[in-house]
């Protein structure tokens, strides 16, 4: 069976389809993969500013206004997140042009793929520090000395500079353990799409090459 | 107003080019509830991008680069509701009196399937009667990398249907 001789029969598959109704899907949400990251994506949003609204609102009416400075770190922090989220956002919104050619979409899901892989990683191991110190911050500021505490405070037995110096050792651990835990959990999240996409474009490539 | 009857136009355009859909979601799922989910997705995206489309490539182009960007790219196993499958009938079920067709039919798609993504859409184009310079503009590979391409894809083919009809 020759492959020129399969064209007519191939054609003829349009003549015996029956009619589709195609209109219901209008109003169908996609499923595609990065519409699943947008919703994803609004719905973490959602739950960040209904969370960090309710924290703030806690530190501002409780305790008489005492804590009202902890409720702007919180702002603060909540208004890093939301950089956060409009940088991935901004990347998923490029990620893909479905209605260019399909080597240049592949590419281009490629190459911002991958930029948005490296800012969740990158994003995800610097929010470690940045926690640690506004904890840090939090205890030396507002906690009574001689209570629980998470890290080691200047008092009478500890000198500023040790304090500072213990802070950092533990921030040095948080940062580097962060960096591959978070480094691992992307390669999972997204390596293998990644994988098969460079593969599909690699495809597409190598032809050219040998051409 | 204006809406309604661009939305008349787009279901209109669909239905004239809804073979190419259906092939493409052939090629690309195996099984019929993925090509379900597949063709609903292509509905969705081609719906998406239509207020983009501004004429100036023909829809059948614009629709080829959408349905196979939405295949290629946007693989995913879903589970889908049931609501439609009725009405969605793929291509290897339409021969229903020529038995000898429906198989040499149904082993060209399983041949296809077994051909790697890209090459897929190449052999789907040269079926379709496409030119290369068509497949240039679908695909953006240059016309002398999608002629060896289409000589490989071919051997490939030709030996994956030998395979199947003498194995079946």
């Amino acid at each position: 069976m020759e492959l020129e001789q399969l064209k007519d029969m191939w054609k003829e598959q349009d003549q015996v389809s029956s009619p589709i109704d195609v209109q219901p899907f209008l109003g169908k949400k996609s499923k595609s993969p990065i519409a699943i990251m947008k919703r994803h994506l609004n719905f973490e949003l959602f739950f960040v500013l209904v969370s960090y609204g309710l924290v703030i609102a806690f530190y501002l009416i409780a305790f008489s206004g005492r804590f009202a400075v902890v409720a702007g770190m919180y702002i603060v922090i909540g208004l890093l997140f939301c950089l956060y989220y409009y940088k991935k956002y901004r990347l998923l919104n490029d990620m893909e042009c479905m209605a260019c050619q399909v080597k240049s979409n592949l590419g281009q899901q490629v190459k911002t793929l991958e930029r948005y892989v490296r800012f969740y990683w990158l994003a995800g191991t610097a929010i470690l520090p940045i926690i640690m110190i506004f904890f840090y911050w939090f205890e030396y500021t507002f906690l009574s000395p001689g209570g629980a505490r998470i890290f080691m405070l200047p008092s009478e037995t500890v000198s500023m500079p040790a304090s500072l110096g213990n802070l950092a050792i533990w921030i040095t651990i948080a940062t580097i353990a962060g960096y591959y835990v978070n480094r691992w959990y992307v390669k999972k999240l997204y390596g293998k799409h990644i994988d098969k996409l460079k593969q599909m474009l690699l495809q597409m490539e190598d032809e050219t090459i040998a051409s | 107003m204006h809406q309604n009857a661009s939305q008349t136009e787009f279901l209109k355009l669909v239905e004239q080019h809804r073979g190419i859909i259906i092939k493409i979601c052939a090629i690309y799922a195996r099984q019929p509830e993925e090509r379900e989910d597949l063709f609903q997705e292509v509905i969705v995206q081609l719906w998406k991008a239509w207020p983009s489309f501004k004429g100036l490539s023909k829809f059948s182009t614009w629709l080829y680069r959408i349905a196979l960007n939405t295949s290629i790219s946007g693989l995913r196993k879903k589970k889908t509701d049931l609501v439609y499958m009725d009405q969605l009938h793929m291509p290897e079920s339409g021969y229903e009196e020529d038995n000898t067709r429906k198989e040499q039919l149904g082993a060209l798609y399983r041949a296809i399937r077994q051909l790697p993504e890209i090459d897929r859409a190449v052999v789907m184009l040269f079926l379709e009667d496409h030119s290369y310079e068509e497949m240039e503009e679908i695909l953006g590979i240059s016309q002398g990398a999608l002629r060896v391409k289409m000589a490989r894809a071919k051997e490939k083919l030709k030996r994956t249907i030998q395979t199947i009809e003498h194995g079946a």
